[in-house]
């Protein structure tokens, strides 16, 4: 990956996860959204570290990015529950259309964050692909770019992966 | 795979691109450890699995489940409670505002409403929300837009309909119509007293500025949002805030970006931020004290119209006003005006052209004041100055306590309602603090709250001991107190009510953990306070020490007392009130506590019957009131007016407590008690498994009610003649009561019996008589006129003594326990019917039939009417009968009460075999009577 493709790719996640960690604190939330902003303000600071992410380690801003989204995963995937299960009535009073698009459970995303802890245990590697690929968006290829491996060891790796989690996923 | 353990990476890797057989294959060379084998299988299944939630991308998953934002206008012309969405005035992060409308008579009411975007999902978040609003909708002041309505909508929406008004931002006003300073300051003034009735009502505005103080077409001031921002968390119409909780940067205190509380030196806060504003037209920035207009030559726009332009103005300001500004936005809390009163009398002082407080006032700045108002008598006027400065420190002094007892209201109670946020709507349930957790939070946050006075820290730290004890966390309430008392101690008198509620706290607390004579001794020190105060704490204190007593059976005293706070709360409370049906519930249980039943059962009659009638929610004096006449109706033979009483009893407990709690617990146990007595076991059962569940959860293992509860459940064992069962739970409740140290206790007198019948009924004489001689013994310290608990324990003294072959010495004991049973008025009940049952067995031991026929008849009687569906006693009894019927010679009659006893038999394992063999020969003497 050339510097300028890493830039690009910074800039984009970074939108990303500003947005997405935007959107549920300006519904007044609770103390985990706010955990996540503060989460993403550190990014931030790092980002603006400008320096230190051009001549340095884009693996460690990925790396980084990719644990704030799954951050933010997880506390929208509870915000999602909690909508579900507690608030039926208040959805059909403040029309939330998007709310009924919901096609993943929730409740499997849980299921994922718990499983990617074991897997971390019993190969370190493998759930980094699975950080970089699933979490932080990249491809397989970028993701060996970045790792600097063989993109047909990042394959057997994601592989190994995704059959290791989706064994755990009910 | 050469040596060691062959990961599961490893044979992953090498089985993921072989064919199916070719994979059976390898499985079949390896010999894999089964959990590893069982990985592996599962993982190649799942391998070409498509599983959607990895063919997707978190931040697309993570997309999908963030709700979109909605402005509120697909709801404009439905419904809210009665109003009907005209138009949307505003919205931000969790609430919308309408416009909205209801019909009102012959017109129609437009109000602004909020509506509450998150909703909110605990009930108690539900509860603060209409606690609030009740604080708010008490709010009535001319110039505050008031609270009209508020609720929670059909769908489960909390919303709030507030005065809609129609004017300008006091600024935009002042600018408008031109204002010039006396006219702004003025306003200024009438803010500041609407401001400060709030605040005496205990209501904070936490976001002040201009666009919530309005100025409506009368040229009234009207602020709006009052007290809004504690009940809806986050009012964003502002897109700069940062902060979960309402805070406009400029007028937010600076504490308001700590975590901590909020306080009415907020709002001075904001109305000093105000003044500036209204004063030099633009934001005072917050680190300058001065009244910054310098730079206003080179852009005369920026001063407000009205306003002397250029120097003039700075002039103007400088000195006294722009030291009352500065006062009121002092960053330190505790440097700024007590109160939004003070700041609105300086105002005024400067208005009229008096010394203002705002300035450290030096003798010569208060004669340059006083020489502006009297230039004709300066002499006279440097005496006047001196009596003025007098008559300031006094209302100062007055009002600082006054703003201090406010304040310290208000600290409490915004710390207490912070401190139950944190538990509140919006959290997930795993993520909510527990009480304790809340409590234990709390204290230590208090610890490093070095602001407080210490009044405050003694008033909170005792109300947090309070809600620890509410909680059952009693090691850390009684540390709190502790904390308390130190405090108070050290700087007020040893007889300060301050001191001494602490002090009744603290013996309370003692009774809760079952240390009554700790706790007596606590409270006969009280005595003399609780005598002169005479107030409801003083009575609550005197009941307590009563029931203290009472628990460490000094029952004679304990009555007394009782009766002393029964007298001292009649004269306090009116009748019917629920305070005083409170009292009497409470003298009523006392006097059970007593054994003095007959005078308790009108008392408890009267109480409970105001309170059904009130429709008043219930206490837990009602719930012990209830219990307490089931027992009086059960000591009385009316059983199903003491079931359906103690049915009322579970049903209120669980609709007061849903959580697990002592009191539903204690309700299950009571009415588990009595199914039990009436050998309702299969339906009694489930109830006293529950108890003890509850009882286990609430107190652990070690506590007098979860002995209580076991005994119930070894009783209950016992009369299926399940020994061993029986055995297991008696033993365990018998280690409460076996410590040393131990006082006679009714529980105990209880578990002793128990503990004797089982030792009876294994045949374990010596055991049996030890307990129930030292059960019977706590009977007589205890209830001193007798008690049914001596017949009881009596009648199982005969049993053991007819089993060691004195017939005689047993009737002599079953003739007493009958005679005290006649004196007591309790000639009726159970325990009457297990003396006649055991005396009716004594003289069959003795040969008298034709007595002993009379004795069981009568038990069976009583049996049938009292139990109708208690078959194992009913088997006993006629087992008895039938015995008798042979010793009376008449065979036929004997083998059809045996074989009518039989009948009741469905399980023989219930019963005591050697007995059951008996009345089992007996229905089999039909061979003898076929062939005679």
């Amino acid at each position: 990956m050339t510097d300028s493709h890493v830039d690009a790719l910074v800039e984009q996640l970074y939108l990303q996860l500003r947005t997405l960690a935007r959107s549920v604190r300006r519904r007044g939330g609770a103390s985990d959204t706010l955990h996540t902003t503060a989460l993403v303000n550190e990014l931030y600071v790092k980002l603006a570290d400008a320096e230190r992410l051009r001549f340095g380690e884009p693996r460690q801003f990925f790396a980084y990015a990719a644990q704030a989204m799954r951050h933010i995963l997880i506390d929208r995937a509870k915000l999602q529950m909690r909508i579900k299960r507690e608030d039926p009535l208040l959805r059909v009073a403040l029309t939330d259309p998007d709310v009924e698009a919901v096609t993943i459970d929730p409740a499997l995303a849980l299921e994922l964050d718990a499983a990617l802890d074991t897997l971390t245990a019993r190969d370190a590697r493998a759930a980094e692909v699975v950080n970089l690929h699933f979490f932080a968006g990249l491809t397989l290829q970028q993701v060996a770019d970045l790792l600097d491996i063989a993109p047909r060891t990042v394959a057997r790796d994601w592989r190994f992966a995704s059959a290791f989690l989706k064994a755990r996923l009910a | 795979m050469s040596g060691g353990e062959p990961g599961l990476r490893e044979c992953f890797d090498e089985l993921v691109d072989l064919t199916p057989s070719q994979r059976e294959a390898w499985f079949a060379r390896h010999e894999l450890p089964a959990d590893l084998r069982r990985e592996l299988l599962e993982m190649l299944a799942c391998d070409t699995r498509e599983v959607p939630l990895l063919e997707t991308s978190a931040a697309a998953l993570a997309q999908q489940y963030t709700p979109r934002d909605d402005d509120g206008r697909g709801l404009l012309g439905s419904t809210i409670g009665p109003y009907r969405l005209v138009d949307v005035l505003g919205h931000g992060g969790s609430s919308v505002v309408f416009r909205a409308q209801r019909a009102s008579g012959s017109g129609t009411q437009t109000v602004a409403l909020k509506l509450l975007r998150t909703g909110l999902f605990s009930a108690a978040g539900q509860r603060r929300f209409r606690r609030e609003q009740a604080v708010l909708a008490q709010l009535s002041h001319r110039n505050i837009a008031g609270l009209i309505d508020g609720g929670v909508s059909d769908t489960g929406i909390p919303y709030i309909a507030m005065a809609f008004v129609q004017g300008m931002p006091i600024t935009r006003h002042a600018d408008a119509h031109a204002l010039d300073l006396r006219a702004r300051l003025a306003l200024l003034v009438t803010v500041c007293r609407a401001i400060d009735a709030a605040h005496r009502a205990l209501v904070v505005h936490c976001d002040l500025k201009p666009s919530n103080v309005l100025v409506d077409g009368d040229g009234e001031v009207r602020i709006l949002d009052f007290g809004i921002a504690h009940l809806l968390d986050d009012d964003t119409t502002d897109g700069a805030r940062t902060i979960a909780i309402a805070l406009t940067p400029g007028y937010a205190a600076p504490e308001q970006y700590q975590p901590g509380m909020v306080t009415t030196a907020c709002d001075i806060h904001a109305l000093g931020v105000l003044m500036g504003e209204l004063l030099t037209g633009r934001l005072l920035s917050p680190d300058r004290t001065r009244m910054d207009v310098q730079g206003s030559d080179a852009d005369p726009g920026m001063i407000p119209p009205g306003l002397p332009q250029g120097k003039a103005l700075a002039r103007l300001l400088r000195g006294d006003l722009e030291a009352i500004c500065a006062t009121a936005r002092a960053g330190d809390p505790q440097r700024r005006y007590l109160s939004a009163a003070l700041l609105a009398e300086d105002i005024e002082r400067w208005l009229r052209n008096e010394p203002v407080v705002a300035r450290p006032p030096s003798a010569g700045y208060r004669l340059r004041k006083t020489v502006q108002r009297h230039r004709a008598a300066a002499v006279a006027a440097v005496v006047a100055t001196l009596a003025l400065g007098v008559g300031i420190s006094t209302t100062l002094w007055q009002a600082h306590v006054a703003a201090e007892q406010a304040q310290r209201a208000t600290v409490v109670r915004d710390f207490l309602i912070e401190l139950f946020d944190a538990s509140r709507a919006g959290q997930l349930p795993d993520r909510r603090l527990t009480l304790e957790q809340l409590v234990q939070r709390a204290s230590t946050r208090l610890q490093a709250q070095n602001d407080l006075s210490t009044t405050t820290r003694i008033e909170m730290l005792r109300t947090l001991g309070e809600v620890g004890t509410a909680a059952s966390d009693y090691a850390q309430a009684d540390k709190l107190y502790g904390q308390a008392l130190a405090l108070a101690e050290g700087s007020l008198a040893a007889d300060d009510p301050v001191v001494t509620r602490i002090r009744l706290l603290q013996a309370r607390l003692l009774t809760l953990q079952s240390r009554y004579a700790d706790a007596s001794r606590a409270y006969e020190a009280l005595l003399p306070q609780m005598r002169r105060a005479g107030d409801a704490a003083a009575v609550e204190g005197l009941q307590n020490y009563a029931s203290a007593l009472m628990f460490s059976a000094q029952t004679d005293l304990g009555l007394a007392i009782s009766a002393e706070a029964a007298q001292r709360a009649a004269l306090l409370y009116a009748a019917g009130s629920r305070t005083a049906v409170q009292a009497s519930l409470t003298r009523a249980n006392q006097l059970m506590g007593g054994g003095r039943m007959a005078e308790a059962e009108p008392v408890l009659e009267t109480a409970l019957g105001f309170w059904r009638a009130s429709a008043q929610p219930p206490q837990d004096d009602v719930l012990q009131g209830l219990t307490d006449l089931s027992r009086i109706r059960a000591a009385q033979g009316r059983l199903d007016a003491s079931e359906a009483l103690l049915r009322e009893l579970v049903a209120t407990a669980e609709r007061l407590y849903p959580e697990p709690h002592d009191r539903p617990a204690l309700a299950l146990l009571n009415l588990g008690d009595l199914l039990r007595s009436q050998d309702r076991l299969d339906e009694a059962e489930p109830l006293l498994t529950r108890a003890v569940a509850m009882m286990k959860a609430i107190y652990g293992d070690d506590h007098v009610r979860v002995a209580n509860a076991l005994g119930s459940l070894g009783d209950l064992e016992l009369r299926r003649h399940r020994l061993e069962a029986a055995a297991l739970h008696i033993g365990t409740s018998m280690q409460w009561c076996d410590r040393p140290g131990r006082h006679p206790t009714r529980s105990c007198i209880e578990l002793g019996f128990n503990a004797a019948r089982l030792a009876l009924a294994s045949g374990d004489l010596e055991t049996a008589d030890a307990r129930s001689a030292q059960a019977l013994s706590m009977t007589k310290q205890i209830f001193r006129d007798g008690h049914r608990w001596m017949a009881q324990l009596g009648q199982l003294r005969a049993g053991l003594s007819l089993r060691r072959g004195d017939p005689s010495a047993a009737l002599a004991t079953c003739d007493d326990a009958q005679r005290l049973l006649a004196r007591l008025g309790e000639s009726e009940g159970l325990v009457s019917l297990a003396v006649l049952a055991r005396r009716a067995e004594v003289l069959l031991a003795l040969g008298r039939f034709g007595d002993a026929d009379a004795d069981i008849r009568q038990a069976l009687a009583s049996w049938d009417r009292l139990a109708p569906a208690g078959a194992l006693t009913r088997v006993d009894l006629l087992g008895t009968q039938a015995s008798i019927q042979a010793g009376l010679g008449d065979l036929p009659a004997a083998r059809e009460t045996a074989r009518r006893a039989m009948a009741f038999v469905h399980d023989r394992d219930a019963f005591d075999p050697v007995r059951l063999a008996r009345i089992d020969t007996l229905a089999r003497k039909e061979h003898d009577a076929r062939m005679p």
